[in-house]
This record gives C-alpha cells, sequence and structure tokens, in this order.
C-alpha cells in the first residue's frame, strides 16, 4: 500500500488547489524548477505587456520626449533611442506584438494540426501516406526560410505573420500526433475499447487523445517560443511591422544601426526582454518533457 | 573449498521517494566448480546481489555494508583498477538481455579480439583471432560468422555469444543473471545445457540467477532462496527439494509445473512482494503466508541453521 | 538488401519530394491577391509597363504551360530571370552561394565540436550543477535570437576589442582567385580553400577572420541543439545493458566509454547534423544580414526589398534543393556508419 506519492483528494475549490500545486512543482526536481520558473517568467511578461498603457511612465512612440540616444540615467532608466523617445516605456510595451503572434499561431497550429494528425494516422492507407509526404516536405524545408517567403509575398501584419508561422509548424504537430498514434493504435486496451462497442470517433477522443496529450503540450510551448522568435526575425528581415507599434524587433533591428555610435542600450534591453520571453517558453517546454520522459529511473529487481 | 564468500551484504538505492534497501544482509558462499542458484521472484533483490557482486551497481546504487570475498580478497576493498582486473578476467557475467548486451555497432570477431587483448596487452591479434575462433565453436557458433554484426544473430545465439565471451579468459567464477529469461523454453534447455558444459570445460562455479525454481532444482548443486532483499532459505538442492522448511519455498514448490503430476491448474502464490519503500514491520512474508502468527507480525527472524548446510528465516522452525 | 539497393532506394524516394517542393512553391508565388508582376511595382506604373513586363517573364500564359516550362527549367539549371534586369536568377544564385555554404561548413563544424564536448561533459557529470548549467546554456542559447547573439559578438568583439572585422566577408581586392595553370581556373568559391590553392597565406588568414563572427555566431546558436542530444544519447548509452555488459568483461573505462557509449551515442547527431542543415540555411540568412555577408541568404533578402519575386522563386527553389540533396547524402553516409541500416 503506497503512500506519500498520490496526493489525498483535494477538496478545496479547484483554482486554489491548481495554485498551490503549481508552487508546489518547484521543489520537484530540476524540471519542476524550469516549469515553475518558465511559467512566472512568461506570466509577468504578459502582465507587463498588457497593462502597459497604465504602468508605461512616459508615451512610447512619442518623439523627442528626451535628449537623442541619451545613456541609461535616473530619469530615463533604460536610455533613448535616436528619435528621442524613452527606452524603458518602449520595452514595457513593446511585447505586444511578438505575444499577439505566439498566442494566435499557436492554437490554430493545435486545432489544425493535431486532428489531421489524428484523423491521418488513425485511417491510415494512401491519404495518410500522401498527407504525411506532404507534411514530412514542408518540416524538412528550412523553417524561417519559408516563413519569410510566405510573410514576403503576404505583406507585413500580425495575421500574416502568424499564418507564415502556422503553415511552418503544422508539421511539427502532425508528427508528433501520428507517431503517437501509430504506437497507441496497436496496443490492447484500443482493442478493448473496440471489444466493449464503442465507435471509432469516440476511440480517438476518449482513448488516444489522453495519452497524445502530453507530447502535445511540450510542442506547444517550443511552438510559442519559436513564433517568438521567427516573428523577431522577421521584423529584422524587415518584414514586421509598421514602425509605429513599438515593437521588440523593430528596436533590435534599428538597435543595429546605432551600435557603431556606441548606443548599446538602444537594442540590448529590447533584445533581453525578446530573450526572456522566449526563455520562459523553452523553460516550460524542456521541464515538461523531462517530466514526461524521465531519464534514469530505478529498476530493482 | 569455498571460492566465492559473501557476508552481510547490503544495497541500497536512492530514490526521490526513499531509500530502497534491495539487498539486506544477505550472507551466502559458493564453492569451487559448483553451481549455486539463486532464486526469487522480480524484487527480491537477486539481480542487485548479482550486480553488488561484481560493483556494477548504477549511480543512486551502492553498497552499504558486508563483503564480497574472491579466493579470500575483499572485492569491496578495491579499487576501481583493480576490479577492472577481476571482471572478465576472474568474473565472468552473463546478462539477461541478449538482444542489447552485445555492441550493435561491433562484429563479433571485434568483441572477442578487443577483450582479449584488454586483459592481455601483449597478445598478437592473431592468436586473439584463433582464440575466437576457437570460443565460438565452443559455444555453437560458426567461426565463418564471426565478422558478422550482432543483429544478424538471434536471441538464442546472441546469448551463446555472451556466454562465450564470459569464459573467454577462463574465470573461476561465472555469474549469470537470468540468462534465459528472454529466450523460448526449448533454446533455454540448450543454453543452460551450454553453461553446464561450458563450468566443466572451464572448472569454474557458476551463480545462477533466476525466478524459476524448476530449473534450479534441476541443474544446481545449491540453492538460495530470496525474498524481498532478504535470504529465506538456502542449502543444497536436495535439501531445498526433498526437506522445504521455508513456507515461501514451499509454496514455490508447489507452482512449479510438474510434468509428472497429473493436475495441471497452474497456481500462484496469493498477494504480491512488499513495497520496499514500505516495509512490514516483522516477517516481510508474514501477509501471504499460510502458517504466520502473531509473532510473525512483529518480528523478524533470525536465519538459522537446520541441518548441514541447511539455513532457514522462519519462526515456525525456530529462527 | 545490401548497401547498393539501399542507396538507389532512396535516391529514388528523393525525386517525388523534390518535384513536390517545386511544385509547391510554384503555386504558392502564384497563390498572391494580385500576381507577382502587379505586386513587383509599388507605385501605380503605366499599364503597358505591366503588360510588356509580364510578357517578357510569360506570366501571361496559360498555367500549365508556365509550370511545364518552370520544371524543365529548373532540370536544365535555369531558374528564371529576375524581374530587376532580366538577368538570369540561376548566375546570381551560383555565385552567391559558394559564401553562404562555407559560412555553413565553418558553422556546423563549431556547432558540433562544441554542441558534443559540452554534451559529453553534462552527460558524465548528471545532475550536478554542471550538468544543469550546461544544459541552461544550451537552452539559453536557442532562445537569443541569432542577430542578437550577432551583434552582441560584434559589439564586444568587433567594437569593443577590434579583434574582428564587423562584416563582409574579406578585405577588398583581395578575395582569392584559386589555381590557374594552362588556361584553365580552380575556383571553389570557398575563400579558404582557394587561398590555400593559390598558396596565399595571407589570404587565408584574412578570410578566416571574417570568417570567424558570423560562423561562431550561428555555430553557437546550434550548438544548443546538439548539446542536447548529444547528452541525452550518451544517458541513454552509458548506461545502456551493452555498455555495462562492456565494463562488466573489466574492459578499460577509456574502451568503454569511446568504443561504446560514445560511439553509439554519436550515431543519431551524424543523423542531426543533416536535419539541422536545414535549421542552419534559416539561420544563415539572419547572420548573412547582419554581417552583411555576401550569400544567398542575403540575396534573398535583397530581392525580398526588391519585391523581386521570380528571383526570391528562384532562390527558395535552390534552397529546396540543396536541402533535398543533403539530406540524401546524410542518410546514405549513415547508413556507412551504422551496419543496421545496410546489412
Amino acid at each position: 500500500m503506497r503512500q506519500g506519492i498520490t496526493s489525498r483528494s483535494d477538496k478545496r475549490w479547484f483554482p486554489v488547489s491548481a495554485i498551490s500545486r503549481f508552487v508546489a512543482l518547484r521543489n520537484k526536481g530540476v524540471a519542476g524548477l524550469a516549469i515553475f520558473v518558465g511559467t512566472i517568467i512568461v506570466l509577468s511578461i504578459s502582465l507587463m505587456t498588457v497593462s502597459a498603457p497604465w504602468i508605461s511612465p512616459r508615451d512610447p512612440s512619442a518623439i523627442n520626449v528626451g535628449p537623442v540616444l541619451a545613456s541609461p540615467s535616473i530619469d530615463f532608466p533604460l536610455g533613448t533611442d535616436h528619435l528621442g523617445r524613452d527606452m524603458l516605456s518602449r520595452v514595457i510595451s513593446g511585447g505586444s506584438i511578438m505575444l499577439q503572434v505566439a498566442l494566435l499561431s499557436v492554437p490554430i497550429c493545435l486545432f489544425v494540426g493535431v486532428p489531421i494528425g489524428l484523423l491521418a494516422a488513425y485511417i491510415g492507407g494512401t491519404p495518410e501516406k500522401v498527407t504525411s509526404l506532404v507534411m514530412d516536405c514542408v518540416y524538412a524545408f528550412p523553417g524561417l526560410i519559408l516563413a519569410i517567403a510566405i510573410a514576403a509575398v503576404l505583406g507585413p501584419g500580425v495575421f500574416n505573420m502568424t499564418l507564415a508561422i502556422v503553415v511552418v509548424y503544422i508539421p511539427s504537430y502532425y508528427r508528433v500526433v501520428r507517431s503517437q498514434v501509430l504506437s497507441i493504435k496497436e496496443l490492447t486496451y484500443v482493442d478493448a475499447a473496440r471489444a466493449i462497442g464503442a465507435s471509432g470517433p469516440s476511440i480517438v477522443f476518449r482513448y488516444i487523445l489522453p495519452s497524445v496529450l502530453p507530447s502535445v503540450i511540450a510542442v506547444s510551448s517550443v511552438n510559442f517560443a519559436d513564433a517568438i522568435l521567427t516573428a523577431a526575425g522577421l521584423t529584422f528581415i524587415g518584414l514586421g511591422l509598421p514602425v509605429s507599434t513599438p515593437d521588440w524587433g523593430w528596436d533590435l533591428t534599428n538597435g543595429r544601426q546605432l551600435l557603431p555610435s556606441g548606443a548599446w542600450w538602444v537594442m540590448a534591453f529590447p533584445g533581453i526582454m525578446i530573450v526572456l520571453l522566449a526563455l520562459g517558453f523553452t523553460l516550460v517546454g524542456e521541464g515538461l518533457n523531462e517530466l514526461l520522459n524521465p531519464k534514469l529511473e530505478v529498476q530493482v529487481s | 573449498m569455498v571460492l566465492l564468500n559473501v557476508n552481510s551484504l547490503t544495497t541500497e538505492y536512492r530514490t526521490e521517494a526513499g531509500v530502497i534497501r534491495a539487498v539486506d544482509d544477505v550472507a551466502l558462499s559458493v564453492e569451487r566448480t559448483s553451481m549455486l542458484g539463486i532464486v526469487g521472484e522480480s524484487g527480491s533483490g537477486k539481480s542487485t546481489l548479482g550486480l553488488s557482486i561484481i560493483r556494477l551497481l548504477p549511480p543512486m546504487g551502492s553498497i552499504v555494508k558486508g563483503s564480497i570475498k574472491l579466493d579470500g580478497k575483499d572485492l569491496l576493498s578495491l579499487s576501481e583498477e583493480e576490479m577492472e582486473e577481476i571482471r572478465g578476467r576472474k568474473i565472468g557475467y552473463i546478462f539477461q538481455d541478449p538482444l542489447t548486451s552485445l555492441n550493435p555497432v561491433g562484429k563479433i570477431k571485434d568483441h572477442f579480439v578487443e577483450l582479449i587483448t584488454n586483459h592481455e596487452p601483449d597478445t598478437p591479434v592473431e592468436q586473439a583471432v584463433e582464440r575466437t575462433r576457437e570460443l565460438l565453436a565452443q559455444v555453437g557458433i560458426s567461426p565463418e560468422r564471426m565478422d558478422e554484426y550482432p543483429h544478424q544473430f538471434s536471441g538464442g545465439m546472441r546469448q551463446r555469444i555472451m556466454i562465450g565471451l564470459a569464459v573467454a579468459l577462463r574465470p573461476d567464477l561465472i555469474v549469470a543473471d537470468e540468462p534465459t529469461t528472454a529466450l523460448d523454453v526449448i533454446v533455454q534447455a540448450k543454453i543452460l545445457g551450454l553453461l553446464n558444459d561450458m563450468q566443466k570445460t572451464y572448472d569454474a562455479a557458476v551463480v545462477l540467477i533466476t525466478h524459476n525454481l524448476g530449473i534450479v532444482l534441476e541443474r544446481c548443486d545449491n540453492i538460495a532462496v530470496m525474498y524481498a532483499g532478504q535470504v529465506v532459505e538456502s542449502g543444497s538442492s536436495t535439501d531445498i527439494y526433498g526437506d522445504p522448511l521455508h513456507p515461501y519455498t514451499r509454496a514455490l514448490l508447489d507452482t512449479t509445473p510438474n510434468v509428472e503430476l497429473n493436475e495441471q491448474k497452474p497456481k500462484a502464490i496469493p498477494g504480491t512482494p512488499p513495497d520496499l519503500l514500505n516495509l512490514p514491520r516483522g516477517c516481510r512474508f508474514e501477509p501471504r503466508c499460510p502458517v504466520a502468527f502473531d509473532r510473525c507480525k512483529s518480528e523478524i527472524p533470525d536465519l538459522i541453521r537446520k541441518g548441514s548446510g541447511h539455513d532457514v528465516r522462519c519462526f515456525r522452525e525456530g529462527g | 538488401m545490401g548497401s547498393g539497393s539501399y542507396i538507389a532506394t532512396r535516391i529514388l524516394m528523393t525525386i517525388p519530394t523534390i518535384v513536390l517542393l517545386l511544385t509547391f512553391i510554384f503555386f504558392f508565388v502564384r497563390v498572391l491577391p494580385g500576381d507577382p508582376v502587379l505586386l513587383h511595382f509599388e507605385k501605380q506604373a503605366r499599364p503597358e509597363v505591366i503588360e510588356s513586363l509580364r510578357h517578357q517573364l510569360g506570366f501571361d500564359r496559360p498555367i500549365l504551360d508556365q509550370y511545364l516550362d518552370y520544371m524543365l527549367g529548373v532540370i536544365r539549371g535555369d531558374l528564371g530571370k529576375s524581374m530587376e534586369d532580366f538577368s538570369p536568377v540561376s548566375e546570381q544564385v551560383l555565385s552567391a552561394f559558394p559564401a553562404t555554404l562555407e559560412l555553413s561548413i565553418f558553422s556546423m563544424i563549431i556547432a558540433v565540436i562544441v554542441g558534443v564536448l559540452l554534451g559529453v561533459v553534462a552527460s558524465r557529470s548528471y545532475n550536478s550543477s554542471a550538468d544543469h548549467f550546461l544544459r541552461f546554456f544550451g537552452v539559453a542559447v536557442y532562445a537569443t535570437p541569432i542577430f542578437f547573439i550577432g551583434m552582441l559578438l560584434q559589439l564586444l568583439f568587433g567594437i569593443g576589442l577590434h579583434l574582428f572585422p564587423t562584416g563582409g566577408r574579406m578585405y577588398p581586392g583581395m578575395e582569392p582567385c584559386g589555381l590557374s595553370f594552362g588556361g584553365t581556373t580552380i575556383r571553389t568559391g570557398l575563400y579558404t580553400i582557394d587561398s590555400i590553392l593559390e598558396g596565399n597565406p595571407v589570404k587565408f588568414i584574412l578570410a578566416l577572420e571574417y570568417l570567424f563572427l558570423p560562423s561562431v555566431t550561428l555555430g553557437l546558436y546550434l550548438s544548443g541543439i546538439f548539446l542536447r542530444l548529444t547528452r541525452s544519447n550518451m544517458l541513454d548509452t552509458l548506461f545502456a545493458e551493452f555498455t555495462i555488459a562492456a565494463k562488466a568483461r573489466g574492459l578499460k573505462a577509456k574502451t568503454v566509454m569511446y568504443s561504446y557509449a560514445l560511439r553509439n551515442a554519436l550515431l543519431p547527431i551524424f543523423t542531426m547534423m543533416g536535419l539541422e542543415f536545414a535549421a542552419l540555411l534559416g539561420g544563415a540568412v539572419l547572420t548573412e544580414t547582419t554581417f552583411s555577408w555576401p550569400g544567398l541568404g542575403r540575396y534573398l533578402v535583397q530581392r525580398i526589398a526588391f519585391r523581386d519575386y521570380t528571383a526570391i522563386q528562384g532562390a527558395v527553389v535552390y534552397f529546396a534543393l540543396v536541402v533535398s540533396l543533403t539530406s540524401l547524402v546524410v542518410d546514405v553516409a549513415y547508413s556507412y556508419l551504422d551496419p543496421r541500416i545496410r546489412v
């Protein structure tokens, strides 16, 4: 009779118990710590971005609120850029586009990629082979180049960037789901379900989907991180958004021009924010991966 | 003459859930050229015992107490380099799963030559290859196949190769950890027969670790029965078969299929082995024991001698 | 199935993939709202100008004809004409590619050496603080935009310490010309090799100097992936049955480490090198832009700025071909390393 490993049935209100289990994660080894820290980072940045209109000290797009290219000081803790804009305000408000792109692209990928994967793997035969061939082609192709090509053809804009990322990422979900389904499909408990009369779609949803979910979640967090980095990359190439919206990617790109004059703060701080955000998502993904596929397990016999 | 003498051996694993004592104060001895069978269910600690003898425990495992004397020398006092000398040369080890025990990217010939030149660096390669040919023939593999790779052989053949590797340097002791569990019954018999032959050819002692009491009764001179990390009964196979003292041993004998008996209903011992993280305070077999009484719940019996070489750990026998 | 038939099968399998990719690219460029020629002109141009360009580039022909021309063109090595000045795209692509190739090779070398080394170190000190730090490093490096890494390196080594050039591929006028004898010249387009062929050590050093920052940037970025993969594979092989069995035979620790653990752990890494080549090319685009490196990536970006859709199509086609062929080569080479595939 085991004790101490399974939790006692929790009678508290669901959000409270969820939060306390989440906080307890940081004690569950490195993986748990990674998930904990990553989630905190992501939530903090999201919170900051959402409340930017209220907490930002100055208007991020207003020019000449301070001297041009001033280095960090008490008045302007993160300095100013070549148009005299306050970098602190720009950093606080600059995550909005990236978060939008990330938060839009991942659900779309999920709702398109996962069902296609499930269906193809379940049906099998020629449809599956054809779909897999197409997916493999897209998957093997350099993601960034494909995204660049799509964005180049469609033009700038949040939706177009999102579409570019979605097209590049769907094959990843497809592959992961398909390989999971293929290995589960033959397992006995699916046969057992059929034996008690469960129908096709019901088998898929109630039996196969739950086993597929963990891997899908791991792919999603990587997807988030990649979406952010791709958005930054596209902006760097010049396929980003119109100049007016404050955006870390944009400042990073601009900051490049200013490097030779020594104004490192224009590119450094937005760059660090991008890294933090991507890192946050990646930590969650890595932590989840480690929890779901643990390495060395003790085998006692 | 005693070749291997294990005393008070205790091996533990540190896990996130706690400390598991896989081998608890185990003592046994192996005479030269004899065969000792160690029997137990999974979780009994028998494989850990085997790995402890050659000191190849995984990182979370460690031997916390006891001594393992090979020819009088305590293996636990040796350095890692000295152990490397012992492994392969004085003690040959055979693992359970032949499918994963050989280097997938190495030819069979290379496995042997590497082994021989590792321990005897002055050996010319041609001589090592000759010895390889000899060994392969001895274990029943055609020497022409020595340039092939492990995946080209069946499970039974791979196990033969493993046996060949284990005896290549003429060890005094061979430890075989479930050598036939992954094989089908007919191949099993052949492999065990081969093991017997090698034992005779090289005058080696064998420790055979298995969950199959039938095999052990048939081929071993002595038997040690393990349960939940402890030795619960040990003695010669005649003693164990003719006069099993421990309720667990008796239950095992009962459940061993016997061709001579007419009843064919498969039997099992009711209940399951204890959780090693949560051991009972008293005798570990008590929850499943048909003859347990009050004292068994609160105290652990000692191992006592009931006849020449016949030991048992049970209050019913005065433990 | 012997080596021969595996290779043949593999080559055969590449063809449908390439055809699919090419078709994809073809329709992709034409799926635009409007049409490539129209979009090329920023401001409203006179209808005759648009029609003339359309006609000269063949966009007014039936779609099936265009498709056939396109496919046959690829086989012949003709990637169309640039919208800007009608020069053959294939020429431009071929002159830009060696720069990308050189950058890719050096970056991959750095990525593999750094990644594998650190991965082995991490796996050997499993769960120690060194292990955690290295894993964090691998994760952090991948989460950093490549161009940010590039910019930081430029700042530190280029502007700050004045150790390396921050842009370009070579000191103007010092481009290596390769080896000339008789009437022929052997020039690979890779400055490092060409300068050796020419026997000019100064050019060789210069080539390396310019190559250093960009390849370290791209290499560091990818090293994270190799670090993680090596560590993961090593953890598998260090504790695999065949490794323990090898130790049980008393093989020396170094032998076990190299012949058993590392050798088997590195196999999948080789395949990963092939897969990562695609990511490498993507990263090359950003790196080349950061360092003004005159490769195919920068070419693509410039053509995008010019809205030169035929050139964009040509460049993407070339990328697709390179990726497919590389993957083929890697798979075939892998079959020589892993006997299980071959025999």
